[in-house]
């Protein structure tokens, strides 16, 4: 045989491998079926209560539907089960009532004790009594109260308030005002004795600057960044941002305004903080706190007695993986969970 | 000879351990991709955080897309009363200027700024404009690029932590279904931002600054110094000084934006060439510093440290190729067994399994698109076309250095829509 003849039919069987590979993909190019630019998200502004928006989108048809349920007050008898969505001017459901769809509300919805639901909307308020379960969402046009151990698995929204009781548990909680209301444990914090004490009113005096912990490049707004765990005395004044890598303790009666970051956990035993909080650790806010900031634990957040997160004129968010709700308190703005609830103690 | 020969067997070995290096990296990063939990925990404060805000936009003869940036940031979510939007015309020649200063006629917070000199470059047009700049955060977009209703909160959310000096988003490619190259780009980019920057992030590495679709603190960018108009990857030389300073990079990956990629291969040539060459620049400069921080540790250090020098990579396994070519021609008796295996799994992993290949399959496999799949062996074609224009960048700021020059030409990249 002639010898190019068998290199040729030798490596006839790597071309045809190698075109199976590059098949598919020739097939792509030349008639694409997937060519469209991926869809990305942010193009379209978006709400806490979207999924309750949704639904009344897709469920307002039904109300011309003279088979649908409701059109005027509804009220259910004590241990029924509906499988149907709910439609009503009111409704109220008895104890051990069970809707295995979505239930509207015009103007207001009730549900008794130890009641079950797939998701709530309401254009009016909405009052779940002690031991509710909600499997998906609640959203109030106006206000929503929880009663006691009530558990909504993924989200609460209202245009206008949130109040809970002790023991209710959700992920997410959004509205211009949030309250809650149980027993008080105060968290034991030990504060090590190695940590250093630098920030005192008597030194700033002293040097005529805030502080003489050198800050990146020294300009207004400029950051400092201290090594090892710090500890701001009760007469502490802080008006830049600082990250802290080790521990922050930030003692009563301290005055911060600026956005603190520590690397372990992060302590506010009762202050008046303009700016943002965050750790990677545990981030506890003591009783008597205001933050007019953003909160961030990448472990726990613990808020205490009658502390107080934003205004209602501007919202803030705190956001960890599990959140603690103390003794009363308020946020206003919302509550994230990322790996576990918002649980107002017990 | 013999010690030529040694040499040689020396750099394959050498080559073949880098290579082995970042390939390890890569499937780390595709793992961790995978398998680590992400918590975008800044998202949930997009909208809430308020810091004044100045956008730049910088434009070099644009008039084809100028306005299309504009016209979307005119629909952000972001209050505008925070907002200066400053389209940066720099040293235009065609209708740039009188575009973005009708278009300012009618919106307040866009105050064009016209650049008439000075040296040529991104960084240089960003230094002249820096007094105009009256916002804490400044953020940048290319002039081709449309960012989203929602794009300039959710960048803006992570500089509620004060250690946060600059933020990277993710840019998507809107133009993908032009060509083959386009095509590819699209699969690159995918990628780059979905598997790479996102698990570097959460592994708590080194994200880069990608000096569009992101921004910085502006207090930080003044502390590490500013602009520099001379290092033509301003963005990585920023990058590794906010890093030195002790800031940190932070990646969204949920803060997309469609941008154009390049429709034909010259102008790919091109701005590889720049990318390479600027980054070569960055990596000379940054690298002692890096490894001598304090304040890093030894994950970031070595993360950094590959990052920086990526752009060597092709010209040494282009090297490598030819030195392992010539070896087999003249001394087939290589290495013992050990060595073998190890370069063996070294070439597997580069031209076989190409770690970018796994890494690009699932960032596709993560955005949905299943058959877009399929164009994954042509991405060794634009990998070859790269690695031929590296090398050639590399060889370029070579002899810019032995010339001694202190800095390298600009090239823009031209616009297609």
């Amino acid at each position: 045989m002639n010898p190019a003849l068998s290199v040729v039919l030798l490596m006839l069987p790597f071309l045809g491998g190698g075109l199976l590979l590059i098949l598919p993909g020739l097939m792509e190019w030349l008639r694409p079926q997937d060519a469209k630019p991926v869809p990305i998200d942010g193009l379209y502004a978006k709400h806490d209560g979207v999924f309750a928006d949704r639904f009344r989108q897709l469920a307002a048809p039904w109300w011309d539907d003279p088979d649908a349920m409701g059109h005027g007050r509804m009220t259910l008898a004590a241990d029924t089960t509906l499988a149907r969505p709910i439609l009503a001017e009111t409704l109220t459901a008895g104890a051990g009532v069970v809707l295995l769809e979505e239930a509207w509300a015009l103007k207001a919805l009730t549900l008794g004790p130890g009641a079950q639901a797939r998701a709530l909307v309401s254009d009016g308020t909405i009052d779940l009594e002690r031991g509710c379960q909600v499997q998906r969402w609640i959203h109030g046009d106006g206000a929503v109260f929880l009663g006691e151990d009530c558990e909504v698995t993924a989200r609460i929204t209202s245009m206008e308030r949130v109040w809970m009781a002790a023991g209710c548990q959700s992920q997410l909680i959004s509205a211009p005002t949030i309250e809650w209301q149980g027993p008080y444990r105060p968290m034991q914090v030990e504060i090590p004795t190695h940590a250093r004490k630098w920030i005192q009113r008597r030194r700033i005096h002293e040097t005529g600057k805030n502080w003489d912990i050198p800050r990146q490049g020294g300009g207004p707004g400029s950051t400092a960044f201290v090594n090892g765990d710090l500890i701001l005395d009760s007469d502490a004044d802080v008006d830049f941002p600082l990250v802290v890598r080790g521990n922050l303790y930030i003692r009563r009666g301290a005055l911060i305004a600026g956005d603190i970051k520590a690397h372990g956990d992060l302590v506010v035993e009762g202050s008046t903080v303009v700016g943002n909080l965050c750790c990677s650790g545990r981030l506890l806010v003591g009783e008597g706190s205001w933050v007019q900031g953003c909160l961030r634990g990448d472990a726990l957040v613990w808020l205490g007695d009658e502390v107080v997160i934003g205004r209602a004129d501007r919202p803030e968010a705190v956001v960890g993986d599990r959140i603690i709700l103390a003794g009363n308190g308020r946020v206003h703005g919302r509550l994230r969970a990322l790996a576990g609830w918002i649980t107002v103690e017990r | 000879m013999k010690v030529v020969l040694l040499l040689m067997k020396l750099y394959l070995v050498m080559t073949a351990g880098i290579l082995v290096l970042y390939v390890i990296r890569h499937y780390i990063f595709t793992l961790a991709r995978v398998f680590l939990p992400f918590r975008e925990a800044y998202l949930e404060w997009a909208g809430m955080a308020k810091p004044t805000v100045t956008i730049l936009v910088p434009m070099h003869n644009e008039e084809r897309v100028c306005l299309g940036v504009l016209e979307a940031l005119a629909r952000t979510s972001f209050d505008l009363e925070r907002l200066q939007v400053i389209p940066v015309d720099d040293r235009s020649t065609d209708r740039t200027g009188e575009l973005v200063d009708g278009f300012a006629r009618d919106h307040a917070w866009c105050q064009p700024f016209h650049r008439k000199g000075g040296l040529g470059g991104k960084a240089a047009a960003l230094l002249d404009v820096m007094p105009r700049v009256k916002g804490d955060v400044i953020l940048l977009f290319d002039a081709d690029y449309l960012p989203g209703v929602g794009l300039v909160e959710n960048l803006v959310a992570p500089f509620g932590d004060p250690e946060i000096g600059a933020v990277m988003g993710r840019v998507v490619p809107q133009n993908g279904a032009k060509n083959l190259l386009t095509r590819l780009l699209d699969l690159e980019r995918s990628g780059g931002y979905q598997t790479n920057q996102q698990a570097r992030w959460r592994l708590g590495l080194v994200p880069q600054f990608g000096g569009t679709v992101g921004g910085m603190r502006r207090s930080a960018l003044e502390a590490v110094g500013g602009w520099d108009q001379y290092m033509l990857a301003e963005d990585t030389d920023l990058t590794f000084r906010l890093l030195a300073m002790g800031w940190k990079v932070a990646y969204v990956n949920r803060a997309e934006c469609y941008e154009e990629v390049v429709e034909n291969w010259a102008a790919r040539r091109k701005q590889v060439r720049r990318w390479a060459l600027g980054h070569m620049q960055a990596c000379l400069r940054h690298m002692r510093p890096l490894v001598a921080n304090p304040n890093l540790g030894f994950w970031e250090k070595l993360d950094g440290v590959l990052l920086l020098s990526i752009y060597f990579v092709p010209p040494l396994t282009l090297l490598a190729w030819l030195v392992s070519a010539f070896l087999l021609l003249v001394d087939p008796t290589l290495f013992p067994p050990s060595a073998a295996v190890f370069i063996g799994v070294a070439t597997y992993f580069t031209v076989g399994n190409f770690a970018i290949f796994f890494e690009i399959g699932v960032a596709i496999a993560l955005d949905g698109n299943s058959k877009r799949l399929r164009l994954l062996p042509f991405v060794f074609g634009g990998f070859m076309a790269s690695l031929f224009t590296v090398t050639g960048a590399a060889f370029a700021l070579l002899a810019s250095r032995l010339k001694g020059e202190s800095h390298v030409a600009w090239d823009k990249t031209p616009r297609f829509r």
